[in-house]
């Protein structure tokens, strides 16, 4: 006996990787065995990083439908297998199953590695999609959507699904997330006697007052807003930054409809905006307004200590996203299965425009941007590339998107597909504000500003205090910060023509039928990558060294000019004589 | 014991291990190793790409061969940051040219066409920030047009020649870029060159002010690139709103400028700037209605006048 137990221990490690070994080599040997296609069966296997509730069983009721429909069109059978990865170890699966040629065939993009990495991961192991997206979707025959290209019926347009570098679409979608406000409709109910908070940003406050002044049994006050510091940038990305949208009429100087951090720095160098605009002031008040409902200490914790919070009844609201709908709905449920409160759901509260501080700012309710989620692509190893598509056709489609994502509690990708009710209140808001205030330059002014931000929040300085001490120290370490930028540019230009010359070359391989529209990508990338933004820093540069020099004064961006002006009225006249005539 | 045979037993299978390893297949040929090396240098893995060209150059048996396989050890060797080697790649660009000279030759107008771009990519001092073309390069994209007119090198050198001369911001050069585009475009319109050129000349335009011009140049540059990309892949909802802008802001134009916005609403919703678009309708409906009533009071002022 003795024997054995000092084998044991003198062996501990080498029996501990026989055992790791012998579980691995099963493990693949199971799974190998399992991909093995009998006699009139096709396998797909299907990678995401989906543990969240509903998303495995939807892919197999989806898989199932689609098995069926196929049967019934060719006799074969499609058997879906899925490969529910951890978050944490996406990147490292995905990465070593694409290089070593046993890559699922149909992959989850997006997670757990960089934006550069799973691009080049898309051009050399994923088969571009750009032509079957643009024919129509057969599962949508009978339908309103029906004869519509495929990627149109997206709620983008596709976009998500579109990669600029590649110039090719190689991902399918299937759901749309959106961030809303969850609540406690219970704890609400028992501290305000509301079941649905007010929109209006005042009345929002005043119950937000009203819950704070309220103890627990404990002594403890409620927490109106679970919050930390990653809910604190939603909260400020959805409350406070729509209020600066105005500021495009005042910086937006190439009118691209978007102000850049360059276009800022040169409007507060001409003077044309300061820091204390109307509208940053706004930004920085509803700021103010908010944080005294967070927890306290709300800077020091993490994301999921104020989902704790909302779990355990002590805070009434959390902002979050569509993908944590679920698993905070199962959290309102106890291990009997009985309902421990109802978790209700909307858009965040915002200012009216009759509000005597925020009014001028309000002008309409803020942009939600869709956010595609998990878009499926289908790697170059995949035996059966045609039936992977069509079941990201299936699954895509008017009716089974619709089924897909009643069953995982998301919002449908395709466009007019039913929303589930418990989602009704996440449906994007397409038309809106979106934010415009880009208050720095690059590294140096950024850790200067969150500096003071964090000390502002933290109620040491006001608003004016720090403007007065942000401002100089933008205009000077914006400069150095600009610079950088510029040499930056200057760089990632060289690094944009050896890809274009890359891509060139690959060209040549080209099948004569696809030449043409191939040529066109190219010269397309090249004007994006290389033409167009030469031109535009020239510009920039030149505005941004004539905003210091005091000799030009920067027109405002969105002012007509005097000859516009008059050639419109020229036009107008013109057509009213017509008209008398 | 386990000590005196555990090195021997790692010799073993180190041997063993090398001689698996070892690639008993065909040497690759030259076209194989510039197709590796290529796509090395696409996803920036530079060593690989530079072993294949090199290989390449040794191995070449054709003086086409040797050219390709010079220009694109040139390629690897100026471009990337990493130790770049900016006077061999210049000179192997220089070999490539003569090499292949012949009438129908491929490689030499792509290799007079990089040696082009070295001059605005490398000659330009990295700490002039504010310098980001270099008029000197201008007389080698000319050359490129010059010597093979009708090689689609030729065309990418007029597209980054225009460039240079819409960057440099002054009406002479300005100027010069729409006259080199006009002539390119009256018998290209089916160039997929086409719409980019016309693209810049708009930008041209705008130095010169002449607003009109430049609407009308922005809405002949999408409808020929809406035409060229029949698939359309690409997305244009950013030149729709840039139609609708240079029309009411510049131009004067309120009826384009209502058209375009209302397009851009209609075909991108989800576009982040369709708000902005909205609001615009209704800017261009309140200022309209200011110049009727400006208008109507002036009618009546003359019509009143003695």
């Amino acid at each position: 006996m003795m024997a054995i137990f000092r084998f044991l221990v003198n062996n501990a490690a080498l029996i501990l990787i026989a055992a790791a070994f012998a579980w691995a080599a099963g493990t693949v040997w199971t799974r190998a065995a399992r991909s093995i296609e009998g006699e009139n069966e096709i396998i797909l296997r299907v990678c995401h990083w989906q543990l969240e509730t509903g998303y495995r069983d939807a892919i197999n009721e989806l898989g199932k439908d689609f098995s069926d429909d196929y049967f019934k069109r060719t006799g074969k059978r499609v058997t879906i297998i899925q490969d529910a990865i951890p978050e944490t170890v996406y990147g490292q699966f995905v990465s070593t199953n694409l290089i070593g040629g046993t890559a699922p065939d149909l992959i989850s993009v997006g997670l757990g590695l960089s934006n550069v990495i799973w691009r080049e991961y898309l051009n050399r192991y994923f088969v571009p999609l750009t032509s079957d997206i643009n024919r129509p979707n057969p599962f949508n025959v009978g339908t309103k959507l029906e004869g519509v290209p495929f990627k149109q019926t997206f709620v983008d347009g596709g976009r998500s699904s579109y990669n600029e570098e590649l110039q090719n679409y190689m991902t399918v979608p299937t759901s749309v997330h959106a961030i809303r406000l969850f609540y406690n409709v219970d704890l609400l109910e028992k501290l305000t006697g509301l079941r649905t908070p007010p929109k209006e940003w005042n009345a929002f406050l005043a119950m937000s007052e009203k819950i704070k002044a309220q103890k627990k049994a404990d002594g403890t006050h409620y927490t109106p807003l679970a919050s930390s510091k990653y809910h604190f940038g939603v909260w400020v990305s959805t409350v406070a930054d729509p209020l600066t949208w105005t500021l495009l009429h005042k910086a937006d100087f190439n009118r691209d409809g978007y102000v850049s951090s360059e276009e800022t720095f040169a409007a507060v160098k001409s003077g044309r905006l300061k820091f204390d605009d109307p509208a940053i002031r706004a930004r920085y008040a509803i700021i103010t307004q908010l944080s005294p409902s967070f927890p306290e200490g709300w800077t020091g914790k993490q994301r999921d200590e104020a989902v704790f919070l909302f779990a355990q009844q002590r805070a009434v609201f959390i902002p979050t996203g569509t993908w944590d709908a679920r698993s905070l709905q199962q959290q309102a449920i106890d291990a009997d299965g009985k309902q421990i409160f109802e978790v209700g759901i909307i858009d965040f509260p915002s200012p009216t425009s009759t509000d005597p501080v925020y009014g001028p700012f309000a002008l309409g309710p803020k942009y939600d941007r869709p956010l595609p989620w998990g878009g499926f692509g289908i790697t170059r190893t995949c035996k059966h590339p045609d039936v992977a598509f069509e079941f990201l056709q299936y699954i895509s489609s008017l009716e089974g998107n619709e089924k897909f994502c009643r069953i995982v509690g998301w919002i449908p990708v395709v466009e007019g597909a039913a929303i589930p009710e418990s989602l009704r209140s996440f449906k994007p808001t397409l038309r809106g504000m979106y934010g415009n205030f880009t208050p720095f330059v690059g590294g140096e002014t950024n850790v200067r500003f969150e500096q003071l931000t964090d000390v502002f929040i933290a109620g040491r300085i006001t608003f004016d205090e720090m403007v007065r001490q942000y401002t100089p120290e933008y205009l000077d370490k914006g400069e150095r910060d600009y610079n950088l930028a510029k040499r930056d540019w200057k760089r990632g230009s060289l690094g944009s023509e050896q890809f274009l010359l890359a891509i060139r070359e690959s060209l040549k391989t080209v099948p004569a039928d696809r030449q043409r529209e191939m040529l066109w990508r190219y010269a397309s990338l090249t004007a994006r990558r290389q033409l167009f933004p030469t031109v535009d820093r020239a510009y920039q540069v030149k505005l941004i060294a004539d905003s210091g020099n005091g000799l030009v004064q920067l027109p405002a961006p969105y002012e007509l000019s005097a000859a516009a002006r008059s050639r419109a009225k020229e036009k107008l006249r013109k057509t009213f004589a017509l008209e008398s005539n | 014991m386990r000590r005196r045979f555990a090195p021997a037993l790692a010799c073993c299978l180190t041997v063993v291990a090398c001689f698996t390893g070892c690639d008993k297949g065909e040497p690759l040929s030259v076209s194989q190793q510039l197709d590796l090396g290529w796509e090395a240098l696409r996803v920036g893995n530079i060593d690989s790409s530079r072993l294949h060209f090199e290989s390449a150059i040794t191995t070449a048996s054709s003086n086409q061969e040797r050219a390709k396989a010079k220009f694109a050890m040139a390629t690897s060797l100026s471009l990337p940051q990493i130790t770049p080697d900016v006077e061999r790649a210049r000179k192997l660009l220089s070999e490539a040219i003569v090499l292949d000279a012949d009438p129908g030759t491929e490689t030499a107008p792509w290799a007079a066409l990089l040696l082009a771009r070295l001059g605005d990519l490398r000659d330009i001092d990295p700490d002039a920030v504010d310098i980001l073309v270099n008029p000197d390069a201008r007389d080698k994209y000319r050359d490129v047009m010059t010597r093979w007119p009708t090689h689609p090198a030729a065309q990418e050198a007029r597209a980054y020649l225009v460039t240079s001369l819409v960057a440099a911001r002054t009406p002479d050069e300005a100027t010069e870029a729409i006259r080199l585009v006009d002539e390119f475009v009256a018998t290209n319109q089916d160039s997929p060159w086409s719409a980019t050129l016309l693209g810049l000349k708009s930008r041209a335009l705008r130095t010169l002010g002449r607003s009109e011009d430049r609407l009308a140049t922005e809405i002949q540059s999408l409808e020929l690139a809406r035409k060229i990309d029949a698939a359309g892949t690409t997305e244009y909802a950013g030149n729709i709103w840039g139609i609708g802008i240079i029309a009411e802001f510049e131009a004067g134009d309120l009826a384009a400028a209502r058209k375009y916005y209302s397009l851009l609403i209609a075909e991108y919703p989800a576009d982040q700037r369709v708000f902005n678009a909205e609001q615009a309708l209704k800017r261009i409906d309140a200022l309209e209605a200011t110049l009727k009533q400006e208008i109507a009071l002036e009618n009546t002022a003359k019509e009143t006048r003695p």
